[in-house]
């Protein structure tokens, strides 16, 4: 059964690609670098600098260079880098010393999470465990929020490493990376570590909070201790806000997605060019052909399907990853390659990067993501029983919580619509930070699957008053931004039983 | 009524409330010529819930009133103006378009002018504004939007133009200071219509441009004094413009334009258009009482399914229910009940026992009756002690002010001596038990607001001792209020505690005595019907199977409530009777009105005393009597005890995080344990790991049959009911209430183990309970509790304290003064805490940082109640248009 897939009705304002792209990320950047010295100079009362990406900006490189920039600043001698989750600390920290020596980053982290490091990152960095370990000669202390903020922390570095620069406190700058990851609660625990802080970030991203979980103080105008830490501060004579307006990560074909879920940004441009990405598909027939196809064309690719037993939530759907699993057999079975352009630090084309599923490098290949617990278990399933099939080598495939997949890349994406099986809109299928973090991961292709209806749901169901993304921000309603976010992908329907 | 009627900006609410109802569509006034209230009578089915109550409407068009008033206008303009980053303007002017498109169009183009020319705003009040896209429709009805601001519009170093600012005004009731997120989409849905219908109108001046931004006036706090929220309308407006098109496409469907039926054929049309019921929701369409008596009518399964509001999804699963047969599928234990109590009429029981403290000594039972004509009036109240000897006697209180600071400062004076009177005896913790939330909203609301005053008041009498003029928020002069008395301030205190408190689910200052009943009883008929604790009562005493129709119907015509709120008659008579006197028959009616709500509470009380009592009971009591610690030395040395919670220190905020994780989890646990509906319901909910049912199918060794996909081999797990018996309740089952747990033991627990060629998994708990084949167990994953090396015990963590912005034990009234720096965040008290910042407003003030000579505008999120300047407008008397509802102002 061949399934024809709509072409996306979103508006296709014209895109920036290459070094026309890259060029705005690297004024941007260097704006963001001014403002650090000017604060360190004193010249400017900044105390907060904030570099707002959208998601795949390339930030994390930004970030790096701005460490390197404090330290040479001789108003700085000491910097701290933290972030949300170890599993972004610890690449961040090898970077660094990869970059500036062993001897000089400090991997600060919990007892417990030491068989979390790999191996090859003891050869890049120091690690201790407890504030007295860590080496006098170390200037990067690189360590999660949860770690740098423990209650007593600041006494500890004050006692064993003395203050920074600035007389008092213990570092000079505190960079913090994934920065709207992290919640205010969170981010008050080590705002005291220096006098300038240093946000690098996607402003999509989850504080971790659950949707329907109690959150208080949503709509309060006062603090608000789950957003994250970045909204409270606006632009203004102490705060420097920079954005970063064009991505690296997504497809040329992708943009108008990446645009649905950033409005207010004022422009975005993506460094990849129509056809500098393919996937290349083994021969196959029938709807898997028309899917994957589909998907291997860039665009972000919705397939709804009709005619499935009920699910028993509509969340946790084994029909619905029973369909998905038959779409991916003949995928696997035969093997894809994904080819990929390289770029320059210009964002100029450079060589192209082809992976091979039967020997794959670098990012997964496949990722499927879901929200919730059991969905995830069976997801989980679902890929160890087609990695045992078809005997895949690590990294081919994968399953993730949304949650925990922020800030990875993947060649492509597979989601079940948070729509799919709803009756009616609500806090849970609304979370648009959720859906923004599926949608931003894939650099080739992005698959979300659905039961079938979505369209009829957003036609009627009541309108409901809209949490904004991240809050604070304009209120909005859920209806016209799910329709704005669908009118960015190629539809198709599948009716089962299906001849995959 | 001739005409086109378009239904003005309250359409839009109601066009996108109801879009997925092919009946409310094919139904609109511009296919059928006639509103619905008109169609619902010709249908033979008023719609007899429309109206509203005198003093609701009154305050309706009090609040239009004030917006449009010369004291507010240039305020309401300025803040608009403000928030939006334009320029201060030259000056602000205000001008009538009295309902009338032309006329509305000659203001338009003067506030243009008067932009363009002068740079000043004007604040346009009483516009009509042709419909969207049916401008060039003669007969076609208005929208009438409450007011507009225009201003200059900048492009660069000069006035290119100007914004038009849509604005509309609603008296929506603050809750705890806040107006509710649904209530402000209608609001801006209004807004939004208002916006879409401007910018195609061809009248508007060249140059004038809609603003993507809208502003709606709500009441800044309980005195109406309005106040500007400005949004963006993006979404909003796209909205409005496709339900505005669905309907014109409706009207045009038949080719000739006007679509109108012959009326002959109107019964037949109606009865052909498929409707979407929803007993919860249709209630604000005209139909209501037609669809459901349509329903009502049928002999279907399906039919009753609808009627009582179960969801689409669930029907199939439950209509097995209703022909006799067992129920199929994943359906939630409360809609299982819910229709088996609508088809045998029997109330449907939780197996779940008492944990709620009604009816102890230290209790206080109080009942209150809110006036419609102010959010915070108060038409009289009722308390009740509760001592060791039991239940005292009611205190009855009728206030001829229900509006009056006063009233408010008597409801309190009477529960601080209630709580005082518990304190003295020594008991504690204290709870205030309440029939129903509106009640602990409306007092929680009131202490706010008589918390506002005396905070100002603090500050204030520090202005006055530096010899300074006493100033509110806008640079008005004030007057020094009274100060609380002690019994008002630990009213006030205790009521904001609970404000504080209300996120936890552990924390019980005040209990909702609708909430707790129906933990323990599911009622047949419509769930929303069992929001009335009347209702519920009325299904937990039968003894003999009811009519569900009959039930909702006569509770639903009675004129006494249960709750805080009146019903619109009684309220109808109440203003009546303040109005036109004699005193007592008002007094008498007020009575009456809190004698029905004595009988509802005391019925309810009634019936809990009949269910059997937790264990965990005890637990529950600790948790609120340690809490209530912290909040007596906050009061005792009157330190952050007048906060309520959207005031609080960032510092706290940030430090109840992990306190509500702990609560949370805590609450789950607590409730799995003694509740078999709940454990059944999450045990059955596939997105919820940690519960899963089981069947026993083997004994010695005990194997069972887990039906979950994660409680399997290897993993341990603790039965926590047995068929209908929670385990916890069991005599053999030990319970040890620690500083930082629960302790639970001789439970049954053990490792799950699977075997080769064997049916289910083998289980080997080390306390083993007494099981058939057969048996039915909710399992919990152990390792969701806190486990210990005896295999048979667990532990539910206590959440912490909330000691944060607290006195410590060893705070004394002295501690402050002696050593400022070390009790500055525990038991600074409000006094001192006022007088310093009545020191640095005055500071600001001086150097030109507040309002009114600040640009832009300062705002008031505090909402405090300070007196109002001048008079307030003269009540007008008009009664509310006769197809107006409540759902048209709420």
């Amino acid at each position: 059964m061949t399934i024809t897939f709509t072409t996306p009705t979103a508006d296709t304002a014209e895109a920036l690609h290459h070094q026309r792209a890259a060029h705005g990320n690297n004024q941007a950047a260097a704006q963001a670098s001014k403002a650090l010295t000017d604060a360190l100079d004193a010249t400017a009362a900044y105390d907060k600098i904030l570099l707002r990406a959208a998601a795949g900006a390339g930030k994390t490189h930004a970030l790096r260079h701005m460490v390197q920039q404090a330290l040479d600043h001789p108003s700085c001698s000491r910097v701290a880098v933290t972030a949300f989750a170890n599993k972004q600390v610890i690449p961040l920290a090898s970077d660094l010393g990869r970059e500036l020596g062993a001897d000089r980053v400090c991997l600060f982290i919990a007892r417990d999470r030491w068989a979390d490091i790999p191996p090859e990152i003891h050869d890049n960095v120091s690690v201790a465990t407890g504030t007295a370990d860590i080496p006098a000669s170390c200037d990067v202390i690189v360590g999660t929020s949860h770690k740098l903020g423990a209650f007593g922390e600041t006494k500890r570095l004050l006692q064993y490493l003395g203050p920074a620069d600035n007389g008092s406190s213990p570092f000079d700058v505190l960079f913090v990376d994934e920065a709207w990851q992290l919640p205010a609660h969170r981010y008050a625990t080590v705002e005291k570590l220096a006098p300038i802080s240093v946000g690098v970030g996607d402003v999509g991203q989850l504080p971790p909070l659950e949707p329907g979980e109690q959150n208080p103080w949503r709509g309060d105008p006062g603090h608000n201790p789950y957003r994250a830490w970045p909204t409270a501060y606006p632009a203004g004579p102490t705060t420097r806000i920079v954005d970063l307006p064009a991505v690296w990560r997504p497809t040329a074909t992708q943009l108008p997605l990446w645009r649905a879920f950033y409005t207010d940004w004022d422009q975005l441009h993506c460094v990849a060019a129509p056809g500098d990405r393919a996937v290349q598909l083994p021969p196959m027939t029938g709807t898997a052909a028309s899917v994957w196809n589909a998907v291997a064309d860039g665009n972000p690719t919705l397939l709804e399907i009709e005619g499935l037993p009920e699910p028993e939530a509509a969340d946790i759907d084994l029909p619905l990853l029973g369909v998905l699993e038959q779409l991916l057999d003949p995928l696997l079975d035969g093997g894809f390659r994904t080819v990929t352009r390289s770029y320059n630090g210009q964002g100029a084309p450079a060589s192209e990067v082809v992976v091979d599923s039967t020997a794959p490098h670098g990012d997964p290949l496949i990722v499927i993501l879901a929200t919730r617990n059991q969905a995830v278990d069976d997801a989980t399933d679902l890929v160890e029983r087609l990695t045992e099939r078809y005997d895949l080598p690590e990294g081919v495939l994968v399953a993730s919580t949304v949650d925990s997949w922020q800030g990875q890349t993947n060649a492509i994406t597979i989601a079940i619509h948070p729509l799919s099986g709803a009756e009616q809109l609500d806090e849970f299928n609304s979370a648009f930070g959720r859906l923004a973090v599926t949608c931003t991961r894939a650099t080739h292709g992005l698959l979300m699957i659905a039961r079938h209806g979505l369209d009829d749901l957003l036609d009627t169901t009541p309108a409901r008053p809209g949490t904004p993304l991240g809050e604070p921000g304009p209120r909005f309603l859920p209806r016209q931004t799910h329709q704005r976010i669908l009118s960015a992908f190629a539809k198709g329907l599948l009716t089962v039983p299906p001849s995959v | 009524m001739g005409g086109l009627q378009t239904g003005g900006g309250t359409s839009a609410v109601a066009a996108s409330a109801h879009a997925g109802c092919e009946r409310f569509r094919l139904t609109d006034p511009f296919i059928i010529g006639e509103n619905r209230r008109a169609l619902a009578v010709r249908l033979g089915e008023p719609d007899t819930g429309a109206g509203i109550p005198q003093a609701r409407w009154i305050r309706a068009m009090t609040f239009e009133k004030l917006v449009r008033d010369d004291r507010f206008a240039a305020e309401l303009v300025t803040t608009t103006v403000g928030q939006l980053g334009l320029a201060r303007p030259t000056a602000v002017r205000r001008r009538a378009c009295r309902a009338d498109a032309a006329t509305t169009a000659t203001e338009l183009a003067t506030a243009h002018r008067q932009a363009m020319n002068a740079g000043e705003a004007t604040m346009l009040v009483g516009l009509a504004v042709p419909y969207l896209d049916l401008e060039h429709v003669a007969d076609a009805s208005h929208i009438l939007p409450d007011f507009a601001v225009v201003c200059p519009r900048p492009g660069g170093d000069r006035i290119d133009g100007s914004w038009l600012i849509m604005g509309d005004a609603k008296d929506y009731e603050r809750v705890r200071s806040r107006i509710d997120d649904s209530r402000m989409l209608k609001g801006f849905l209004q807004v939004a219509l208002g916006a879409e219908s401007a910018a195609a109108w061809s009248a508007l001046p060249d140059g004038m441009r809609v603003h993507d931004h809208g502003t709606l006036a709500v009441p800044r706090n309980a005195f109406l004094r309005p106040q500007a929220v400005v949004e963006r309308l993006d979404d909003h407006r796209a909205e409005v413009r496709a339900r505005a098109q669905e309907r014109l496409a409706a009207r045009s469907a038949d080719g000739d334009g006007d679509g109108t039926p012959r009326p002959t054929d109107l019964t037949d049309y109606v009865a052909h258009l498929e409707a979407t019921f929803d007993p919860g929701s249709c209630t604000t369409c005209n139909l209501f009482t037609y669809c459901r008596a349509e329903l009502r009518a049928s002999d279907t399964p399906r039919s009753l399914l609808i009627e009582i509001g179960v969801k689409p999804a669930q029907r199939n699963a439950v209509e097995p229910l209703v022909t006799g047969t067992a129920a199929t599928g994943r359906v939630p234990h409360t809609t299982l009940a819910q229709v088996t109590a609508t088809v045998t009429g029997m109330p449907q029981w939780h197996h779940r026992p008492r944990t709620d403290p009604c009816g102890l000594h230290g209790t206080v039972n109080l009942v209150l009756v809110k006036s419609d004509g102010s959010a915070l009036g108060v038409h009289g109240v009722a308390i009740q002690t509760v001592s060791a000897t039991g239940p005292g006697e009611w205190t009855r209180l009728a206030f001829v002010d229900p509006q009056a600071a006063d009233t408010r400062r008597a409801v309190m004076a009477l529960i601080g001596r209630a709580i005082r009177e518990h304190h003295e005896a020594g008991v504690e913790p204290v709870h205030l038990v309440v029939p129903d939330r509106a009640t602990t909203d409306l007092l929680a609301s009131a202490a706010d607001s008589l918390a506002g005053v005396e905070l100002s008041r603090l500050r204030w009498q520090r202005d006055q001792d530096c010899g300074r003029t006493l100033r509110t928020f806008d640079d008005e002069e004030a007057t020094l209020p009274v100060p609380l008395t002690a019994d008002e301030r630990l009213a006030v205190s205790f009521l904001l505690e609970e404000d504080r408190a209300r996120t936890m689910r552990m924390r019980t200052p005040l209990v909702d005595l609708h909430s707790v009943l129906l933990a323990h009883v599911v009622p047949g008929g419509p769930a929303v019907d069992a929001g009335r604790l009347d209702y519920l009562i009325t299904w937990a005493e039968a003894i003999a199977p009811l009519d569900h129709r009959k039930v909702s119907d006569t509770i639903a015509e009675q004129i006494e409530t249960p709750g805080a709120r009146l019903s619109n008659r009684a309220s109808d008579a109440l203003f009546h009777a303040s109005r036109r006197g004699p005193e007592s028959d008002y007094r008498r009616l007020v009575t009456a009105a809190l004698d029905y709500r004595i009988s509802v509470l005391e019925r309810a009380l009634t019936i809990l005393d009949a269910l059997p009592v937790s264990r965990l009971r005890d637990v529950h009591r600790a948790l609120e009597s340690d809490a209530q610690q912290v909040w007596r030395r906050r009061h005792t040395l009157q330190a952050s005890d007048l906060v309520r919670f959207s005031r609080m220190y960032p510092h706290w905020r940030n430090s109840q995080v992990d306190l509500l994780d702990a609560d949370r989890t805590c609450g789950d646990q607590l409730t799995c344990l003694t509740d078999l509906s709940f454990a059944q319901d999450k045990a059955r909910d596939a997105g919820v790991r940690q519960l899963a049912f089981a069947t026993v199918v083997g004994l010695n060794p005990i194997r069972l049959d887990v039906r979950s996909r994660r409680l399997g081999h290897e993993v341990t797990v603790v039965a926590l009911h047995l068929n209908d018996r929670s385990l916890v309740e069991e005599a053999g089952t030990t319970l040890t209430i620690q500083k930082g747990s629960f302790k639970l033991g001789r439970l049954p627990m053990g490792t799950l183990t699977e075997i080769p060629d064997v049916d289910g998994l083998v289980w080997a708990p080390k306390i083993e309970p007494d099981l058939a084949v057969g048996d039915e167990l909710v399992l919990a994953d152990a390792a969701w509790f806190k486990t210990f090396k005896s295999g048979h015990e667990i532990a539910v963590s206590r959440p912490a304290l909330d000691k944060q912005a607290a006195p410590t034990i060893d705070c004394t009234p002295e501690s402050y003064q002696t050593d400022p720096d070390a009790h500055r965040w525990c038991c600074k008290s409000h006094a001192a805490a006022e007088a310093d910042w009545a020191d640095e407003l005055a500071a600001r003030r001086e150097r030109g940082e507040l309002n009114p000579a600040v640009w832009p505008p300062l705002l008031d999120d505090e909402h405090f109640d300070i007196t109002p300047s001048g008079d307030m407008p003269e009540p007008e008397t008009t009664t509310a248009p006769h197809n107006l509802t409540r759902d048209d102002l709420d």
